[in-house]
């Protein structure tokens, strides 16, 4: 009888230590994506900052400075000709359907 | 020998035991259950009737947090970002909860390196509140520092700072966000519900320190950054359109200036730009009182302030009158040699300069009043209503931009024999910039007009895009090359590009007095309208300067408004990477090669 009572309180403290040991385990899990969560949002906000400051020092005005700055003779890349789906000129014929979406270059 | 002892017995030895072990299992199932009842009993206290205390220390261990997501960024056709959102950090103090005022503002005045009277007197102002901003936007730099002082009392709140990487450059096509971050104009109001971002929300358990401890997955709701959007706006075109603008504004001393440029092919707006220019002294100028607080505000006037088109609009009127055949190009008209022409109404029409008689093609080219004057005559009301109404003047292009107008148009009911011949000449009639690249990229296309789209076609994409045939592709290369001619033998010969082959139109029309009664006698509006290159247009330009001085310089559309177009042009089908048309340009530079 006293072997049998030990069994059952021995089962029950092992089941309920080893619930503890699920939550606990749960927590902490909970409590790491948290600080994982955190972490990716704090490095996203850099990365907006970042992005700010790179368009900063890339704008037009800038660019054009620096260009300047540079002294080289810069050329444009050609422009492809207009694509499938643009509009038709008169000029040049062709047949191209009527749906204007083509960017051309 | 016989022992008698009650133990001796085996069995009685067994069930002695057996009843003792019984008893204290008893007495230990006994103290199991009442401590069961124990528990139970205090579980039942505490949901019923518990401490007055206990309530409130559970309360305050929970905090409830907004996640910030960001709002949508607008990017220029190319992916450049025209408007980002970064998240900052506002300064503020809890004057409930310090201690000490005075130290506090020392303390805080050390960290921020700020004026500590200055922090004491902000927090005195509002002593009964339990929030003072003391710094609207903190520097980055300086919110870790504040988090390090750890000081009672003083808070950092995560606030959405809107942010515009190129300055002024297309403020007044981009606009700008309010306070709550939600678009107050231009394409930051257009674009609103499709940046605008869902933000979480966030409960957890926290400790004294008001650290968070943990907290339920089911109590956190993760925010939703709002869509990015694309326009059509490329900003290096409208970096080349507002520099050369603000420039022919102070060249000419204007009033203002407006300029669009088109993609005719797609429909996309590149670049729009509208400049004021406050002139002390001078009266009836154009007023936008919203710039005055911030220039992201003011109405866009490409699409908002209808002008008269004057002479650019008789290439409209050209074409629909040889479409009808109401006049063939080479056809001689008895336009006078000397004197004003007078209709068959009585109305005199006086030329800049007398010709004698002209062909059709030369009344365009030379922007003859009295020839157009003399087709118009030909033409029905009805007709000529009908050039209004095919190149989409007199209703809204639906290009999406806020205020939009659809200019002015005499309705046929009020139609006069005056309007006949006004209309033919581009009077009588007020457009916006918008409505006239829209409609001149008629002669630039296959005689379809475009939809006009202010966000980014996609090249990959099969859209459906409803065009409506306005020409022949007859009339169009017939109108197309007598408005090339312009250019090297009309008012466009101060505007000829040397790498372009333009074909264009200029225009000066008075400017009519605010409260109507006729026009000023000597303030214009000076225009031009081009497209290039010629043989597979690419581009269309439009350019109006405002009440251009005279005093500075000439006040003609083709002297003032055509060179700006024409370096608007250069310089963008160059960017564009665009090879040059003209045979002078390629003969030099095929010999360098």
């Amino acid at each position: 009888m006293f072997l049998k009572l030990l069994l059952i309180i021995l089962t029950v403290g092992g089941t309920a230590s080893w619930l503890l040991v699920m939550r606990q385990q749960k927590v902490e899990t909970i409590h790491d994506i948290s600080q994982a969560y955190h972490r990716l949002r704090q490095n996203e906000r850099t990365l907006w900052m970042l992005q700010v400051e790179i368009a900063r020092r890339n704008r037009p005005e800038e660019l054009r400075r620096r260009l300047i700055d540079l002294d080289l003779d810069w050329q444009s890349i050609p422009a492809a000709p207009p694509g499938p789906g643009t509009s038709r000129d008169p000029f040049l014929g062709g047949n191209e359907n009527k749906i204007g979406n083509g960017l051309g270059g | 020998m016989n022992f008698d002892h009650p133990y001796t017995d085996v069995h009685q030895l067994q069930a002695s035991q057996s009843r003792r072990i019984e008893r204290w299992a008893q007495v230990y199932i006994t103290l199991i259950l009442l401590g069961f009842g124990a528990l139970l009993g205090r579980v039942v206290q505490l949901k019923l009737a518990p401490d007055p205390r206990l309530p409130k220390a559970v309360e305050v261990s929970t905090s409830s947090r907004i996640q910030l997501a960001r709002r949508g960024q607008l990017l220029d056709k190319q992916g450049r970002i025209m408007a980002t959102t970064t998240i900052g950090h506002r300064l503020f103090v809890d004057p409930q909860v310090v201690e000490d005022i005075t130290t506090i503002a020392t303390d805080l005045g050390r960290v921020i390196g700020g004026e500590s009277v200055e922090i004491d007197r902000l927090i005195h102002r509002r002593i009964d509140s339990r929030y003072v901003v003391i710094e609207p936007l903190l520097e980055v730099g300086k919110v870790q520092a504040v988090r390090d002082a750890n000081l009672a009392g003083v808070g950092l709140e995560p606030v959405q700072v809107r942010h515009y990487p190129n300055g002024s450059l297309g403020s007044g096509v981009i606009g700008m966000v309010g306070f709550e971050h939600t678009g107050l104009a231009g394409l930051e109001y257009l674009f609103d519900d499709y940046l605008e971002p869902l933000n979480g929300n966030l409960t957890y358990l926290r400790d004294v320190r008001r650290q968070a401890l943990w907290f339920d997955p089911e109590e956190f709701l993760p925010g939703r950054d709002g869509d990015d959007a694309r326009m059509s706006i490329d900003l290096v075109i409208q970096d080349i359109t507002e520099t050369r603008i603000r420039e022919a504004v102070a060249d000419h001393h204007a009033g203002g200036a407006r300029a669009v440029v088109l993609d005719v092919h797609t429909g996309e707006i590149l670049a729009m730009c509208d400049v004021l220019n406050p002139r002390p002294g001078w009266d009836e100028q154009t007023e936008d009182p919203l710039r005055l607080i911030d220039c992201r505000l003011g109405r866009n006037r490409c699409v908002t302030d209808p002008y008269e088109p004057g002479s650019t609009f008789k290439g409209f009127v050209w074409s629909v009158a040889t479409e009808l055949g109401r006049a063939d190009p080479d056809e001689v008209l008895d336009t006078p040699d000397g004197i004003p022409y007078r209709t068959s109404k009585g109305r005199r029409i006086r030329d800049s300069f007398y010709y004698g008689k002209s062909s059709w093609r030369k009344v365009l080219i030379k922007s003859m009043n009295s020839g157009m004057a003399i087709v118009a005559e030909r033409m029905s009301d009805r007709e000529m209503q009908s050039v209004i109404s095919r190149f989409g003047f007199g209703e809204k292009t639906w290009c999406g931009l806020p205020g939009e107008t659809a200019g002015i148009v005499t309705k046929p009911g009020d139609w006069t024999h005056y309007t006949q011949t006004s209309v033919a000449m581009g009077h009588e009639i007020a457009v916006t910039p918008m409505q006239m690249v829209r409609a001149f990229s008629v002669f630039a296309r296959d005689g379809t007009i475009p939809s006009l789209r202010i966000t980014a076609a996609d090249p990959s994409a099969q859209e459906f895009r409803i065009e409506h045939r306005v020409l022949s592709e007859k009339t169009v290369r017939t109108t197309r090359e007598a408005l090339r001619r312009v250019m090297t033998e009309g008012s466009g010969r101060d505007s000829q590009s040397a790498k372009y082959q333009m074909f264009g139109k200029s225009g000066t029309a008075q400017l009519p007095k605010r409260e109507g009664g006729g026009y000023h006698e000597d303030r214009y509006v000076s225009s031009f309208i081009a497209g290039a290159p010629f043989t597979n247009p690419r581009i269309v330009v439009v350019v109006v300067i405002d009440d251009p001085d005279k005093q500075y310089n000439s006040h003609w559309g083709g002297r003032i408004a055509g060179p700006v177009v024409r370096d608007i042009i250069d310089q963008t089908l160059e960017y564009l990477g665009v090879a040059a048309d003209q045979p002078a340009y390629r003969e030099v530079f095929a010999q360098a090669d």
